[in-house]
C-alpha cells in the first residue's frame, strides 16, 4: 500500500469503518511509515476535538422571532393551554394514558374502601366548606367507634378479671365443708347459679 | 421517531399552532447548533435557523415520515439553506475571513457556553474552538458539511446519506477527505500560531 491510498481510507480506518482486510493493509504500512502515522495521530486528534465542540445556546428570543415569523403574532397564553404546551409530549402519550386510566381506578377502589360513593358526588358539592366539613364528620365518626370499641374491651377485662376472683374465692371457701353434705350441695347449687348468671351477662352483647 | 413526535406533527399539519410551538421549541437547539457550526457567527446562525423553520413550516406538509426522522427531514431543509447561503455569501466571507484577525470579530467566543470552572481550561477551549471554527471554514463546503454532520452532529452514516442526498460510498469518501484536510488544515494553524 502507497501513502496516497493510505490516506484515502484513513479516515475511515480511525473509526473501524474497514473491512478486516483493509485494515491490516493500513497497519502493515503504518509501521513502515512515520509521515502516515502522524497523519493518523493528527486526524485522531482532529476528531477528538470535533466531538469536543462545544454546543452553543441559542439566544431566547429565537423562539419568539421563530414564532412570529411562521404563525404570527403570539396571543398570550391562558393558563389550560400552558399547561397544555407544558405537558402536551406526556399527555399525548398511549403510557401517559395508561397511567391514568390506572390512577383513576385505583383512586376509585381506595375512596370506597373510605367509604365515600364516587357517583354520589357532585361537581357543584365539592366546595372548601363541604370538604372541610366532610372531613371533619369522618373524624369524629371514626373517634367515637374507636373509644366506643375500646371502652367495650375495658368493661368486658373488668369482668373477666371479677369471674376469675370469684371462681378462685368459691374453690378456697368449697376445700374446709366437705362433712356436711346438704350444706355442700346448697352452696354448689348457689355458686352454679352465681356463674351462670355472670357468665350470661359477660356474653351478652355490651351496652355501652 | 416516537409516537409522540408523529402525533405533535400530524397535529401541526393541521394547522394546530400548539403543536407548532412544540415542534419550535424542541428542535431549535439542535438546528441552531447546526447553522452556527456551519457558519460560524451568531448574527447569522439566528438568521438562518428562522429561515430553516420557515421553510419547514412551509413545507410540512411534504414530510414523509417513512422516509426518516423529523429532525433528519429538517437537518436536510437546512442544509439546503446552508449551501445555498454559503454561495451567496462568498465573497463577504473571504473578506471576513482575510480582515477578521481578532477572534471576537467572528463572535465565536462570545457564543461558546462558560461552563468551565477554571479560567485556564476554558481560555485553552476556546481557543481550540476558535481554531476550529478557521480550520472548518477553509474546507470546501461538500468535506465541511460531511464533517460537521460525522464528527460534531455525530450522525450516522445512513442519516447523512439522508440528508445530502448521495450515496453511502460517496458520504465516506467525503467524510475520509474532510478529515484528511481538516487535519493538515488544523497542523497548519498550529505551526502558524507557534511560530508568531
Amino acid at each position: 500500500m502507497e501513502c496516497h491510498d493510505a490516506e484515502n481510507v484513513l479516515g475511515l480506518y480511525v473509526e473501524g469503518g474497514l473491512s478486516d482486510t483493509q485494515s491490516a493493509k493500513v497497519r502493515a504500512h503504518l509501521e513502515g511509515c512515520g509521515d502516515c502515522a502522524l497523519l493518523l495521530l493528527d486526524m485522531e486528534s482532529t476528531i477528538v476535538l470535533c466531538k469536543s465542540f462545544p454546543e452553543v445556546e441559542p439566544p431566547p428570543r429565537l423562539i419568539q422571532r421563530v414564532l412570529q415569523e411562521t404563525i404570527g403574532p403570539r396571543r398570550s397564553l391562558s393558563w389550560v393551554e400552558y399547561l397544555q404546551v407544558l405537558f402536551r409530549p406526556l399527555y399525548a402519550s398511549p403510557r401517559f394514558a395508561t397511567g391514568a386510566c390506572l390512577a383513576a381506578v385505583s383512586f376509585s377502589i381506595v375512596m370506597n374502601a373510605f367509604g365515600v360513593n364516587l357517583d354520589e358526588i357532585r361537581w357543584s358539592e365539592i366546595t372548601p366548606r363541604t370538604v372541610v366539613d366532610g372531613l371533619n364528620r369522618t373524624a369524629n365518626v371514626a373517634y367515637d367507634t374507636g373509644m366506643r370499641r375500646l371502652n367495650g374491651l375495658k368493661i368486658l377485662y373488668q369482668i373477666q378479671s371479677k369471674i376469675e376472683e370469684m371462681g378462685i374465692d368459691g374453690s378456697q371457701t368449697e376445700r374446709p365443708e366437705v362433712d356436711s353434705k346438704t350444706k355442700e350441695r346448697s352452696e354448689e347449687n348457689s355458686a352454679t347459679e352465681h356463674r351462670t348468671v355472670l357468665r350470661a351477662r359477660v356474653w351478652s352483647p355490651v351496652k355501652v | 421517531m416516537t409516537e409522540v413526535d408523529a402525533e405533535i406533527i400530524e397535529q401541526a399539519r393541521k394547522g394546530d399552532p400548539l403543536a407548532w410551538e412544540t415542534l419550535v421549541v424542541r428542535h431549535t437547539r439542535r438546528i441552531y447548533n447546526l447553522c452556527f457550526r456551519f457558519v460560524g457567527r451568531v448574527d447569522q446562525a439566528e438568521d438562518l435557523t428562522q429561515e430553516v423553520f420557515l421553510k419547514v413550516f412551509r413545507n410540512l406538509s411534504s414530510y414523509d415520515a417513512g422516509s426518516g426522522q423529523f429532525v433528519t427531514w429538517m437537518m436536510s431543509v437546512g442544509r439546503n439553506l446552508l449551501i445555498d447561503h454559503y454561495r451567496q455569501s462568498k465573497d463577504d466571507r473571504v473578506t471576513v475571513s482575510v480582515t477578521a484577525e481578532n477572534d471576537d470579530e467572528l463572535g465565536i467566543l462570545d457564543s461558546l457556553p462558560t461552563s468551565e470552572p477554571n479560567a485556564h481550561a476554558e481560555m485553552e477551549r476556546n481557543e481550540r474552538a476558535v481554531l476550529l471554527r478557521r480550520a472548518l471554514d477553509k474546507l470546501p463546503p461538500q468535506l465541511k458539511e460531511a464533517v460537521i454532520l460525522r464528527d460534531l452532529e455525530e450522525l450516522s452514516y445512513e442519516e447523512i446519506e439522508q440528508i445530502l442526498k448521495i450515496p453511502e460510498g460517496t458520504v465516506k469518501s467525503r467524510i475520509n477527505r474532510g478529515r484528511l484536510e481538516l487535519a493538515k488544515t488544523l497542523q497548519k494553524l498550529r505551526s502558524r500560531r507557534f511560530s508568531r
